[in-house]
């Protein structure tokens, strides 16, 4: 590209100031579009205009779609390992140095930073708000939602269909040496929130998870904590200790299955009557009690 | 479909329900019972169902039991006798002695009947609801049954009639055809734990084998009440027999302390506990979890550090020694190093941890840190070093102002007031600051120590190296009693303001000190000491008091008219044509057409500010 420096300044000038890109708007393919306008601005330069390193630019820029890879989607894999393993560069760069400015990064970097930054947050060691703000794109905020959900394209699979190959992912992905550690919460939270939609149902989505955990060999002390929370939590979930915020969550679980409960007593309060005489000890009434409505 | 959730009942909620059921003195002998009950099983008296059984118990016993599984004895008991004395009326009209003698044979063995179902269907089969009577119910429960079953004087068939066909008790409901359930599942749950209890009561191998695993959805709360109900030194047999079992992760240490949550505490169990998790974690594990770069799982460990006290004193056995050398090495990871820091101090608030001085410790090696830290920063002139301070600063404002997350950890008045002699003592002791007064601005530290302490150190005020945001909240805090030192603090401002090496970058919170020193005290404060400066310096800095005063909107002649000083008025305008004559000069050096700007700005000024008045087009 070194060779072609009327393109690069070109190039840069129409991506870089975020202007419409020559072609785009008709029918002509914007790699051809380009090189017409090349020849028409420049026509003293003397540097042959290729097709082929504008074609390479706008790939890597992300421009157009790479036919490549828009194949290799449709089999995922590959591409998917490509992007944890990019996240998890990227993660390792951070652990050891200062976020970079967005000037220092090329574009194409913008999005696993933001989806590293969107992972640094929840260490409340250091303040992230800016550097969201500046690396912010909405296929890097879908991106992350993405895998803060474990969901595809980051981990194949789906926890209700599939749990075993599910929980095999997401495993294989904790052993990835930055990112990993990283999702151990998210997936902490996953289980909590599963558990409080509906406690019964992912009983075997939780028993696969612990089975495949347990196979996990830890590499060192911190991977070896982080299995031994993880398992508990899918025991028995955490317990009421000192945080608040979980508190209310388990006594809301808690609070779900008293619910299943009391829709039965109800039901005979219904055919019964409501007289202390008539409906013995397990009498319940709707107006003593602190009934929240939701939609769950 | 809308789903309802039911909460716990809050205080209104609950004494309403309870004045709706019982009225006059029972009511205060309930409230008086009910205080206890609260005390040591908070959800008995929050829950609506379990309030209203207790309501229920108490109007028939006169007393409330203190624990959920005498609740649950009453209620059965209760429940089975009234159904007892309707089952045998309906048969006989009238109660006689031979069916006195029936009721007594029915509440005899109906609660083992109860049981043994509960049992089988809750362990055996793990299932809610259960068939009776049909050719299937013969081959799944009562089989089951029948093998726990050891009653003579009255078969299963018969005690099923007795208690399912003719009407169901309260206990069970029909669920449609020949289906039944108990009334609620924590029924059928104390049920299990009884016929278990009945069954294996000298045998706590096979009570432990009958609930593995001890974690399991379906022996979880059947086991928390098997635990309740054995006396204490069976109680403590079962834990030893619990800790055995293999159990990598912490489960057990989390089951056996809701035990003892419930039924109380018992020292020895509480140590088995602590000596289990101890082992299970590992020195190396847990100071991993709390350099763990993740909030989430640092506050897990630490959670279960403050929970089960365990270490029981991390500041002598090394696990403080270690956080410090992780958190003082400089050639860690920047968020390692954090993470030791923000939970050194976290564990230092904890309160197993108060009694061995750590607190007053940690305090200290966060001082230290905080005044070597910009020295640091310059030798090793790394980023990753500047990372340090914003969790030294964090930890210093969990420590003094007892922020602990979303733990709600408070600091005492007392450790408060100690805290302010130790920052105190500080200051005072150090020859360099280093980053401490930036911390104490972030922190927004004030005491009336403090300030009178700043006041003294007159370089530091005026000379900009003490942040100009805290010198701002010193303004906002001082109280208006003490007018010297309001006086005091005004001079300062202003004299750092008008100092030769005053910082443009303080120029907001200085003009914003000021505003808020106007606006709390009055100008009066002010106009003398500025007057004193408008005298004195180079242009720029006589300048920049101008304008300040113009920020204050202050007019000097108007305003010290009211102090009776008629002379001012003349010496100001001496002053401003000096000052405009000073400023013709430096600005002679630049460009003409920015001198004569800058001049007719400053005229501009003076006109205000001298006579109250807009200067004319002139």
């Amino acid at each position: 590209m070194d060779k072609h420096p009327v393109l690069i300044d070109y190039l840069l000038e129409v991506l870089d100031g975020g202007s419409t890109l020559p072609g785009t708007e008709s029918e002509a393919s914007p790699i051809q579009s380009i090189v017409n306008r090349l020849k028409e601005r420049h026509p003293w330069s003397e540097t042959p205009v290729l097709e082929e390193p504008i074609e390479k630019t706008l790939l890597r820029k992300g421009v157009v779609a790479d036919p490549i890879a828009v194949s290799s989607k449709q089999d995922q894999q590959p591409a998917i390992t490509l992007q944890l393993k990019d996240v998890d560069s990227m993660m390792v760069r951070l652990c050891s140095r200062r976020a970079p400015a967005p000037g220092n990064l090329a574009r194409d970097e913008w999005p696993p930073m933001y989806v590293c930054a969107r992972l640094w947050v929840q260490s409340d060691l250091m303040e992230f708000k800016d550097m969201l703000k500046h690396f912010e794109t909405p296929e890097a905020v879908q991106a992350s939602n993405d895998l803060l959900g474990l969901k595809s394209p980051w981990i194949q699979g789906d926890a209700a269909r599939n749990c075993k190959q599910w929980a095999q992912e997401v495993c294989e992905s904790l052993k990835l040496e930055a990112l990993g550690r990283f999702l151990v919460p998210v997936l902490l939270k996953y289980i909590c929130d599963r558990f409080i939609s509906d406690p019964t149902l992912v009983i075997n989505e939780r028993a696969e998870l612990a089975n495949v955990f347990q196979q996990w060999k830890p590499a060192d002390a911190e991977q070896l904590i982080e299995k031994q929370i993880l398992l508990k939590e899918l025991c028995i979930g955490r317990r009421e200790s000192n945080m608040p915020a979980w508190a209310g969550r388990i006594s809301q679980t808690k609070r779900v299955r008293d619910m299943k409960e009391f829709e039965h007593l109800n039901q005979r309060l219904a055919t019964c009557g409501q007289s202390d005489k008539e409906v013995p000890y397990v009498t319940f009434m709707y107006g003593s009690c602190n009934i929240s409505k939701s939609h769950v | 479909m809308d789903v309802v959730k039911i909460q716990s009942l809050d205080q209104d909620q609950r004494n309403d329900l309870i004045n709706r059921r019982l009225r006059g003195e029972s009511e205060q002998t309930f409230h008086t019972q009910l205080k206890s009950v609260f005390l040591q099983s908070p959800e008995i008296a929050g829950s609506p169902f379990l309030l209203c059984l207790l309501i229920k118990v108490f109007k028939t016993e006169g007393t409330i039991p203190t624990s959920r599984h005498h609740l649950y004895k009453r209620l059965v008991q209760g429940l089975l006798a009234n159904h007892a004395v309707k089952l045998y009326k309906t048969t006989a009209g009238s109660v006689d002695d031979l069916m006195q003698a029936q009721i007594q044979i029915f509440c005899k063995h109906a609660p083992e009947f109860l049981q043994a179902i509960a049992l089988v269907c809750h362990l055996r089969l793990n299932q809610r609801d259960f068939q009776w009577g049909s050719r299937e119910a013969q081959t799944q429960i009562q089989t089951k049954m029948q093998e726990i079953w050891s009653n003579d004087e009255l078969s299963l068939e018969d005690m099923g009639t007795s208690l399912l066909e003719p009407s169901t008790v309260d206990l069970l409901s029909n669920v449609g055809g020949s289906q039944y359930r108990f009334s609620h599942l924590t029924l059928q749950e104390y049920l299990a734990a009884k016929c278990i209890l009945r069954l294996y009561y000298d045998d706590m191998q096979k009570i432990l084998d009958q609930l593995s695993p001890l974690h399991d959805r379906w022996a979880k709360e059947v086991a928390q009440f098997v635990a309740c109900m054995l006396p204490d030194e069976k109680f403590t047999a079962f834990c030893q027999l619990v800790f055995q079992n293999t159990d990598d992760t912490g489960v057990h240490c989390e089951l056996v302390s809701d035990f003892l949550k419930e039924r109380g505490g018992s020292e020895e169990v509480h140590l088995m506990v602590r000596n289990r998790l101890q082992t299970i974690r590992g020195t190396e594990s847990l100071i991993a979890g709390l350099c763990h770069p993740l909030l989430d799982l640092r506050n897990r460990v630490l959670s279960e550090m403050k929970k089960f006290e365990t270490p029981p004193n991390p500041f002598s056995d090394g696990t403080t020694t270690r956080l410090r050398q992780i958190a003082e090495d400089k050639c860690d990871v920047w968020h390692k190093r954090a993470a030791a820091i923000i939970s050194l101090v976290q564990i230092a608030q904890m309160d197993h941890c108060k009694k061995c001085d750590g607190r007053a410790d940690t305090l200290a090696w966060l001082f230290e840190m905080l005044t070597s830290f910009l020295d640091s920063r310059f030798e090793s002139g790394s980023d990753t070093n500047h990372q340090i301070y914003f969790p030294l600063v964090k930890g210093l404002g969990i420590l003094l102002k007892g922020q602990f997350d979303d733990q709600n950890l408070h600091v005492d008045a007392s450790s408060r007031r100690e805290d302010d002699a130790l920052v105190l003592k500080i200051l005072q002791t150090s020859a360099r600051l280093g980053s401490l007064s930036e911390a104490i601005a972030d922190l927004e530290l004030f005491s009336t120590p403090l300030l009178a302490w700043l006041l003294d150190q007159s370089v530091m005020l005026v000379d900009g190296s003490w942040p100009a945001r805290h010198v701002f909240f010193m303004c906002k805090k001082i109280s208006p009693d003490d007018g010297e030192q309001v006086l005091r603090l005004v001079q300062k401002l202003l004299k750092r303001i008008h100092a030769l090496s005053f910082n443009q970058t303080d120029l907001d919170s200085c003009n914003t000190a000021l505003s808020c020193t106007q606006e709390r005290f009055g100008r009066k404060q002010m106009l003398s000491p500025m007057l004193q400066l408008l005298d004195a310096g180079e242009a720029d800095q006589r300048v920049r008091m101008l304008a300040a005063a113009k920020l204050l909107k202050l007019h000097f002649s108007s305003d010290l008219h009211d102090l009776c000083d008629f002379c001012v008025a003349s010496i100001i305008c001496e002053l401003a044509r000096c000052l405009l004559e000073d400023v013709g000069h430096t600005s002679s050096i630049t460009a003409e057409g920015g001198a004569t700007r800058d001049k007719t700005l400053l005229a501009h000024i003076l006109d205000n500010i001298c006579y109250g008045q807009t200067p004319s087009s002139d």
